[in-house]
């Protein structure tokens, strides 16, 4: 059934290519399957991209990546312009240097400016199309449903990521501000430079979960407010959650891969990390799952600006 | 704007089409159709056979119009019935979205793009490559007449751009169907004439044109077929001509009077000899005439607004009223039931 639709489509706009300048048949259905999917993603990624990095609604996405860079770069300055940790003026190592990145990462990066930096990108892919009363429009082109998913989650993740692994980088190298004349040497030997690449894994896998959950919400049509703050809620008391939870947070897999543990205290026994493969996939599975979800809900997507 | 008459990427496709249509039937099917909005009814039980042509949909505000549209090109699903647009279910949305092209009633645009952006980008969502897209795109926009507008922001463009632009991407992609929702809206009498002319043209090719209006007049010239809706329901269908005969030739015209004392007024209107009916409007507040001379009635209606105190609101052709249409198209008596 499909296959002779696909067919007839492509006779129906068979004559087109006159008009576009003598380019062979339509173009949408000259080549089917991963190609034509494939350029599909790249359409929407081609819009999202203006929409999370240069619109004004990026500005949200913009702030949450900026913060932790000034937070660590004021600090550094005022280490820097009172002289030193201590009377004598002595500067932090890099070693110390990577505990106090670990409290600011797992807390503030990761915990608050990833989440919701996610929150905001990717339930704008649906819902900021339906305030902007735009979604019509993507529904209206001729894709599949689940490659319009596909397309918009790829798109929120490209962003997402550029923004925020500008953020982890721009911390990372603020680090090596306090030995400048190591900072070569540190930069290009361990721990730093696994560490700044673990790290901006993590980032990548945040994004990924993250946004996975959020596109979920937008999908659904809910009002998102309300799941945004129980999740965030959940996923800050994460450690304490029974195991099953755990599994279904996805702060727990990213805690479990960062390279420099926080030091917990008396908390820490609750706080049982997995192994990094176990943690990767855990992740990826959650988000796939989730992005399935998305995708088989989406077919039942309607326009509901309300009513007109 | 002869760009919009002229040959273009939906001429060679009736031939195509003429080769098709044994493989696939040529109309768009609604059976037993309904559509409701949790508890309020959009449409209800809509059995409805569409052909190639200009069909209109035609009925009053919140009649149903835009949620069938909304229906066939797929941004809504029905809650019972089904719905075929040319052999492919409506839940296909990439084999809708190529057969169809919808200027929807929404008028908003995403943000900080220009008209050619618009048109380009969302040809390229639908997987069009970069060169063809951008080749579609100005074909598009030049037959709307929009090539000069087309660098700007769209949010600096008048409410006629910005349908003009909206007709550019419906159109971009060469589908077969175009579905457009209440086209005439915030156009001169010129862009009228020429949005009527692309229909026409469009619709001799081959196409499937559908327009809506709540006003029959604005769309009864054009169109091939009527489709009355009202309340959720489809009143009638069928040739406008038959309709038009049948309203010319059998029945006169109908006028409705909004005024505050309707019951002198007809005491006055009846003294007019070409006044054949004159009966107080149902809700009170106006006077429902026909007559078989309108010319000499509105001149009569004018001394009488003249010589007495009656307060006249408005004068309104009775056959806008969906009702009045209603029976025409269904060769009732044209009493006020
Ligand atoms: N999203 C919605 N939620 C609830 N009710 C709706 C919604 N959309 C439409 N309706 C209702 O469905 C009915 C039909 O609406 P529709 O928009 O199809 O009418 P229309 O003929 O297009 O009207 P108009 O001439 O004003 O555009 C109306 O009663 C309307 O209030
Ligand atoms: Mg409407």
């Amino acid at each position: 059934m499909n296959g002779a639709a696909i067919a007839t489509g492509a006779d129906t706009a068979a004559g087109d290519g006159r008009a576009a300048g003598g380019i062979g048949p339509d173009g949408f259905a000259s080549t089917g399957g991963a190609a034509l999917w494939g350029r599909q993603v790249g359409g929407i990624v081609r819009l999202e991209l203006g929409k999370v990095l240069f619109s004004r609604r990026a500005l949200i996405g913009w702030g949450l990546a900026a913060a932790p860079v000034l937070l660590l770069g004021t600090r550094m300055l005022a280490i820097l312009l009172f002289g030193g940790l201590d009377e004598a003026g002595r500067l932090p190592t890099i070693i110390e240097e990577e505990q106090v990145y670990a409290q600011v990462y797992q807390t503030l990066i990761m915990r608050l400016c990833l989440y919701f930096g996610c929150a905001a990108i990717f339930l704008g892919l649906i819902r900021g199309e339906v305030n902007d009363r735009a979604l019509h429009y993507y529904l209206l082109a001729p894709l599949k449903r689940e490659v319009l998913i596909a397309g918009k989650f790829v798109g929120g993740l490209v962003g997402a990521f550029t923004l925020f692994s500008l953020s982890t980088l721009l911390t990372r190298l603020l680090m090596l501000a306090f030995a400048p004349a190591d900072a070569a040497r540190a930069m290009f030997s361990a721990p730093w430079l696994t560490h700044t690449l673990m790290y901006l894994g993590i980032t990548f896998l945040a994004c990924l979960g993250y946004g996975a959950v959020f596109l979920a919400v937008g999908v659904a049509r809910v009002n998102p407010i309300i799941p945004t703050l129980i999740l965030f809620g959940l996923e800050s008391v994460n450690i304490f959650l029974p195991a099953v939870l755990k599994q279904l947070s996805v702060v727990y897999y990213l805690t479990s891969l960062c390279p420099v543990p926080l030091d917990l205290g008396p908390i820490a026994i609750v706080a049982t990390p997995v192994a990094a493969p176990v943690a990767i996939l855990g992740l990826i599975a959650l988000a796939g799952a989730l992005l399935a979800w998305s995708m088989r809900r989406s077919r039942r997507l309607e326009v509901d600006y309300g009513e007109e | 704007m002869s760009a919009l008459n002229g040959r273009n990427g939906y001429d060679s496709e009736t031939e195509a089409s003429g080769t098709m249509a044994t493989e696939a039937p040529d109309t768009i099917v609604f059976s037993n159709v309904s559509k409701f909005y949790g508890e309020i009814l959009g449409v209800n039980r809509v059995n409805l056979v569409i052909r190639p042509g200009i069909t209109s949909l035609v009925g009053p505000n919140g009649s149903g119009k835009t949620t069938l549209m909304n229906l066939v090109s797929g941004l809504l699903r029905p809650s019972r019935g089904t719905i075929t647009v040319l052999g492919v279910p409506v839940d296909d949305a990439e084999g809708l979205g190529r057969r169809v092209g919808y200027c929807t009633q929404v008028d908003s645009f995403p943000p900080g793009m220009t008209g050619y952006d618009f048109v380009y980008g969302f040809l390229r969502v639908g997987g069009c490559p970069a060169a063809e897209a951008a080749t579609r795109a100005w074909a598009a926009i030049e037959r709307v007449d929009l090539v000069d507008a087309a660098k700007r922001k769209v949010a600096g463009y008048s409410k006629g751009m910005r349908q003009r632009i909206k007709l550019a991407l419906a159109i971009s992609h060469g589908p077969r169907i175009l579905v457009l929702d209440e086209p005439m809206n915030g156009l001169d009498p010129m862009a009228r004439a020429e949005m009527a002319a692309l229909f026409q043209a469009l619709a001799a090719e081959g196409h499937f044109v559908i327009i809506s209006s709540h006003i029959l007049h604005e769309v009864d010239t054009l169109s091939d077929a009527v489709v009355v809706i009202n309340h959720g329901y489809v009143l009638a269908e069928g040739g406008i001509s038959n309709v038009r005969d049948a309203m010319d030739a059998e029945h006169p015209l109908g006028i409705l009077i909004r005024c505050d004392k309707p019951g002198q007024l007809a005491r006055h209107v009846f003294g007019h000899e070409h006044v054949i009916e004159a009966r107080v409007h149902d809700d009170g507040l106006g006077l429902l005439v026909r007559t078989r001379d309108s010319d000499g009635f509105f001149r009569a209606l004018g001394e009488i607004a003249l010589t007495t105190d009656l307060v006249i609101d408005s004068v309104t052709p009775a056959d806008d009223d969906v009702e009045a249409v209603y029976r025409y198209l269904i060769g009732g008596s044209g009493e006020t039931t």
